[in-house]
């Protein structure tokens, strides 16, 4: 079983990752369980959403306290919040940012750093406002890649089954960030 | 059709697949989501049922019993301080015999004000008169809103399904949506027996003397005392149509067990987890989920723990100045079990407002029942350092 | 499903829901009573109030439910001229009206306007009636003689109307001003009077008494009606009165009301607290006067209509109370001040108002010109011989008999109230008296007998009730007035009344123009859905909804609008408390 912790900010489509994310990996025949951080819904505090894969049966119903990796929706959020909490050790981090895995060198020591500059490719894509680009297809795009767990095309057929509008343009982010993914040239970190 | 789904909306596809007539009901967090699928699904016509905006959860049960009392098949969804400004209502729909079925989405009371899950809210309702099923899964949740049709309409007894807010309510997993033809075989239109009609005008909940209200109370419990039978030959349908069914109690790796774990909800799951670690650790631990509250399965339990050395009840639920709920009510049902028989039962109280209950947490109940002694054996809170 | 009843339905025959077995039909809750609801039309307080015996609550009702024509109409049946009285008419149904208690009168006389000026801007409606051959003479073109020149046209006789001035219409053209009542509406009111039936001919400049005499009138038609009004100014009987510059009121109304625009000098002062004092003093300010009213009493004694009074004290007049003038005073032959002794109100008088008494304190106001107004008389010497007056006019009978034979009087004439509406409704019972008379001497019957069969509808008669041709509507409401008591106001939303529109005061000063302008076609239909209704079942289901055993039901077609099954009435009284208006009550059971 792996499980996922995403951070974003409202607005940026961060549950809805999960829950697209959630439906790629059943599309492929995985057990699948997403949810969000419990709790009261409030406009523009930071998002937090959760995910279980198994092949077999999942069992647990708690919450994810030692995630094995994190997709970090809003770069800005490294630092300010502890993004890192409970993360496995050598655990995989994918930020959305226009830097370098090896610009954020406090992470980089301890866990496998990838980026990919998904604000930028959702707002070529016109996906939300410039402003407030929704950046969550593509970001999945590039963990497609990144993590090697689910495939980009279901998580094209996600989008087309899930995503209520823009679905051409959704699908085409995901497919320019799956190309874009910047992986750290260290060599791999030790594993957990 | 299999689809990723939160709990909320597998109510929603429940009512729909039921081909509920009326809905009345009112949002509240975290069954929200409900009431809004419901009102999507009428208003683009997947769901041609009659939706009625009220301004209050009382006045969505009252909107309800006269929809059921016409002869609809009646529909609504609540939670925590919702469900029990129902209170009242929920004994006239409970007393009136309509087959109304609701979703509880279990959330606590305030104050202090929580949005978290637990049982207080669907527990606190238990004399009214109504079925009470805890699920475990969101596809639990979607087969039984369609099964507690039929089982209300069978007996004329209202149904409550309870999931747990956020652990199924918001949580997204796969859920088999059943065809609506096979469901049609399962379900069929409902009968009713007495029925509110303008043209065939009857008294309705009036006026019953000291003579007849105690064959009213009487009938009322023949009915539930019926319940366990027409349930399992419910779930014996559903299970040739779907291949798939729960119980009202339902057993873990049970069998040689010397210590078993009572679970309702979710709770369930984590501790089929803990289970399988330690039954792969040669421990002799299983579970038994309770799913059915009320009417309260009493044989099946019996059947379930006769015999075994320790109990351990999971309660996410407090009666203040008792204890768990379950466990007091599972303590007087194996009271009459012989001496060798009855077990020893630890009642725990966990999970409260939403606290999560990990594997961690049920590895400490086991441990602590394990080491239990004769004489603490009530009102165990767990993750409370006093 | 063949499990449906696996489970027992009944014990001992009691059913596991509490609902009846049967219907409940077979509960003959009307063995209960001893009393019953009956429904029962009474009469609403704004028609007893009302002196022209107009259906105000009818015509209301018609008009809430969009019914325009057939309100007019049934306002027509009764008032020869409405847009004049929604104008100039006191409104006492305003101050009878019930809603009064919950947000305000009804504004009865701004509705009757609207309804009114849609008549007269369309052509008279037929009656019906059958021609006759006898020929009535009228004397006078005031409110009175017109409305019963217009009843007996509408009763199907051939009416002659004497008017001594050169132009129709009495006060209201002689007295009362443009700006309260323009004369186009005047005369377009006039206009539809004359073409009722088979026609009124009015014949002007004709004084009856000098040419013709009233031996010739009553010899040469089968019965007259005398209606010459009250038209001689009472003296003011101080010194000072012939000065230069002192005028009756009346005179000087009657010329300003000609066209005249005579020059008043800076101060005039005004003597009297009734129309005639309000009229010369707001006419005084349109001639660019600074105006003073002196009167004896206080304001809540004055006679005058309250708006009028109102407007008056817009407009900038002062009001000088408890001012009695003892002796108008001026050099050289033209006046220049009055002076009054202040009085105090003492002990009410015969008319219940307290009557002024002297204070012996004296002081002057500066007057150029002095109107006097205290009151008109009738001209009780220029009327036939013989005919028992009062001090204060002819005496009448209810239908305007005198003690003369075929004749008749009604208006200010007589010793009844001097209003228009009084005249109007004066009129009318002349008009029915007179066709009584003259019907009685054609068929040879008793004059008694015809006349039980008269109803009077409240304050006044109603001429469709007497015709028998009540354009619309069922049985007369009895004479039993609905009050607050009989009303459950808690069907009735508040909803404010609506003011009629005012000239500005500096555009209403400038000119004659007619200052209120009144209300809407679409807010007079606001306002009558303001209207409760009273006494009259409006068929708002409230009975039918409240009866707690469901025995009211509605009848398709009858006399009567809802069905009270008493095998299952039990005689609660719940439908008569609730009723909103007063249109149902309890009776003992006839069984
Ligand atoms: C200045 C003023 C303002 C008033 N304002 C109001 C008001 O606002 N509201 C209200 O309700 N009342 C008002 N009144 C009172 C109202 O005008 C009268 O009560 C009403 O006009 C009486 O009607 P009538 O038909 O009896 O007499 P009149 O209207 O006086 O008509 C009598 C007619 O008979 C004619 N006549 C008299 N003698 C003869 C004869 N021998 N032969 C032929 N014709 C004759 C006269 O020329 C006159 O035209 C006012 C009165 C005055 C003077
Ligand atoms: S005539 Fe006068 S009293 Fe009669 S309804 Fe009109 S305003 Fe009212
Ligand atoms: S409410 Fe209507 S019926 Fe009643 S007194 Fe007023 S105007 Fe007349
Ligand atoms: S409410 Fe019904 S039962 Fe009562 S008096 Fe009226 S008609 Fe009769």
């Amino acid at each position: 079983m792996r499980e996922l912790r995403l951070h974003g900010r409202g607005g940026q489509g961060t549950v809805i990752a999960s829950k697209l994310l959630a439906v790629a990996l059943f599309l492929e025949g995985r057990q699948v369980q997403s949810f969000p951080m419990f709790g009261v819904e409030r406009r523009g505090a930071p998002v937090t959403a959760f995910l279980r894969l198994d092949d077999a049966p999942i069992l647990l119903r708690c919450e994810i306290s030692a995630p094995d990796e994190l997709i970090v929706l809003d770069a800005t959020l490294v630092g300010a919040t502890d993004v890192t909490a409970g993360l496995k050790p050598g655990g995989d981090i994918l930020i959305n940012s226009p830097l370098s895995p090896e610009d954020f060198p406090l992470l980089s020591a301890r866990f496998r750093v990838s980026t990919v500059d998904a604000t930028g490719i959702a707002i070529r894509h016109g996906l939300g406002s410039p402003t407030q680009p929704i950046v969550n297809t593509a970001i999945l795009g590039a963990f497609s890649t990144d993590s090697g767990l689910v495939r980009l095309s279901t998580v094209v057929d996600a989008i087309r089954e899930e995503v209520p509008m823009q679905i051409e343009a959704n699908i085409a982010a995901a497919t320019e960030a799956s190309l874009a993914v910047r992986r750290m040239n260290a060599p791999e970190v030790a594993r957990a | 059709m299999k689809k990723v789904m939160v709990g909320n909306h597998a109510v929603a596809w429940g009512a729909q697949r039921a081909r509920v007539e009326v809905i009345a009901a009112y949002p509240i967090t975290p069954q929200t989501q409900i009431v809004e699928k419901l009102s999507e699904m009428c208003a683009d016509g997947t769901l041609p049922a009659r939706y009625i905006k009220v301004e209050s959860e009382h006045s969505a049960m009252a909107a309800c019993i006269g929809a059921s009392a016409t002869g609809a098949r009646t529909f609504t969804a609540s939670s925590s301080h919702g469900l029990v400004y129902m209170h009242e209502m929920l004994h006239w729909a409970g007393g009136g015999r309509l087959p109304i079925v609701m979703a509880d989405v279990n959330r606590a009371l305030g104050p202090g004000w929580n949005i978290w899950t637990d049982q207080n809210d669907s527990l606190s309702q238990r004399d009214t008169g109504w079925v009470q099923l805890y699920c475990e899964t969101n596809q639990e949740v979607l087969d039984t809103t369609i099964q507690a049709f039929r089982l209300a309409e069978m007996l004329d007894l209202p149904v409550m399904l309870m999931l747990d807010g956020f652990y199924l309510s918001h949580t997204a997993e796969a859920v088999d949506i059943p065809d609506q033809d096979v469901v049609d075989e399962f379900l069929p239109p409902r009968v009713s027996r007495h029925k509110l009609d303008v043209n065939d005008p009857h008294a309705f909940g009036a006026l019953v003397r000291p003579d007849s209200y105690m064959e009213m109370r009487w009938l009322q419990q023949e009915a539930m005392r019926q319940v366990p039978r027409v349930l399992e030959t419910i779930e014996a349908d559903w299970n040739r149509l779907f291949g798939r069914s729960y119980g009202a109690v339902e057993s873990y790796r049970a069998e040689d067990a010397d210590l078993l774990l009572v679970t309702t909800g979710t709770v369930t799951s984590t501790a089929r987890y803990v289970v399988d670690q330690r039954r792969a650790a040669g421990e002799k631990i299983g579970l038994v989920k309770i799913k059915m509250f009320r009417p309260f399965p009493t044989e099946q339990l019996r059947m379930a723990l006769a015999g075994v050395d320790k109990v351990a009840v999971l309660d996410r639920n407090i009666s203040p100045g008792h204890g768990g709920i379950f466990a007091e009510e599972l303590r007087s049902a194996l009271y009459d079990l012989p001496n060798e028989d009855r077990p020893q039962i630890y009642g725990f109280v966990l999970g409260l407002g939403g606290r999560d209950i990990t594997p961690a947490v049920i590895d400490e109940v086991i441990e602590r029942t394990k080491q239990g002694t004769e004489s603490e054996r009530e009102d165990l809170w767990v993750g409370v350092n006093s | 499903m063949p499990d449906i009843l696996m489970h027992k339905t009944a014990v001992r025959g009691v059913p596991q829901v509490s609902v009846s077995q049967t219907s409940t039909l077979v509960t003959r809750t009307g063995s209960w009573k001893s009393i019953r609801p009956e429904y029962h039309d009474r009469m609403a307080p704004c028609n007893q109030g009302c002196p022209v015996g107009i259906d105000i609550e009818g015509y209301m009702n018609l008009l809430r439910e969009g019914r325009v024509e057939e309100a007019r109409d049934l306002l027509l049946a009764e008032n020869p001229m409405p847009s004049v009285t929604g104008r100039v008419c006191h409104h006492p149904c305003e101050n009878a009206c019930n809603r009064r208690f919950l947000d305000g009168a009804v504004a009865i006389h701004a509705v009757e306007r609207v309804l009114g000026d849609l008549a007269d801007a369309s052509p008279a409606a037929a009656t019906g009636a059958l021609p006759r051959v006898e020929r009535v003479a009228v004397v006078g073109s005031g409110p009175a003689g017109l409305a019963c020149a217009y009843h007996l046209a509408r009763f199907g006789y051939r009416v002659t109307v004497f008017e001594a001035a050169l132009q129709a219409g009495g006060m209201l053209r002689l007295g009362i001003p443009e700006y309260r009542l323009p004369r186009p509406v005047l005369d377009r009111a006039i206009a539809r009077i004359v073409a009722q039936g088979q026609g009124v001919e009015i014949r002007c400049g004709a004084r009856v008494g000098s040419d013709p005499t009233w031996s010739e009138l009553t010899s040469t038609f089968n019965a007259v009606c005398v209606a010459t009004g009250a038209h001689v100014s009472r003296a003011l009987d101080v010194p000072g009165e012939a000065l230069r510059g002192v005028q009756r009121g009346l005179d000087f109304l009657r010329d300003v009301n000609a066209g005249a625009r005579p020059s008043l000098g800076r101060h005039v002062v005004v003597v009297g607290g009734g129309n005639t004092a309000m009229d010369c003093a707001r006419a005084a300010l349109r001639l660019g006067a600074a105006v003073t009213v002196a009167y004896r009493r206080t304001r809540d004694e004055m006679p005058a209509i309250a708006e009028e009074v109102e407007e008056a004290l817009r407009e900038g007049a002062t009001l000088s109370f408890l001012a009695n003038p003892v002796e108008i005073v001026g050099p050289a032959g033209s006046v220049s001040g009055v002076v009054c002794e202040r009085m105090a109100l003492g002990e009410p008088d015969a008319s219940g108002r307290r009557r002024p008494v002297p204070t012996g304190e004296r002081f002057t106001i500066a007057a150029d010109t002095v109107l006097t107004a205290i009151g008109e008389s009738a001209e009780l010497d220029g009327l036939p011989a013989d005919v028992t007056t009062s001090a204060s006019g002819m005496r009448v009978e209810a239908l305007g008999g005198t003690n003369r034979v075929a004749l008749f009087a009604g208006g200010d004439v007589t010793d009844l109230e001097r209003t228009v509406a009084d005249a109007l409704g004066a009129g009318k019972r002349a008009a029915i008296g007179i066709d009584r008379h003259l019907r009685a001497v054609a068929n040879n019957e008793n004059e008694a007998t015809s006349a039980d069969a008269l109803r009077f509808g409240g304050g006044n008669v109603s001429a469709a009730q007497w015709t028998g041709r009540d354009p619309i509507r069922r049985v007369a409401p009895v004479n039993e007035v609905v009050g607050l008591d009989d009303l459950n106001l808690h069907h009735f939303a508040r909803v404010p009344r609506q003011d009629d529109a005012h000239l500005s005061t500096g555009a209403a000063i400038a000119a004659f123009d007619e200052v209120n302008t009144g209300l809407t076609k679409d807010q007079a239909i606001a306002e009558a859905n303001r209207c409760f209704n009273c006494g009259v079942c409006t068929q708002c289901d409230v009975c039918l909804i409240y009866c707690p055993d469901a025995a009211i039901s509605h009848v398709a077609d009858g006399e009567a609008n809802y069905d009270v099954a008493l095998d299952y009435c039990k005689g609660c009284g719940i439908c008569v408390a609730e009723c909103p208006r007063g249109a149902l009550t309890m009776t003992r059971d006839r069984a």
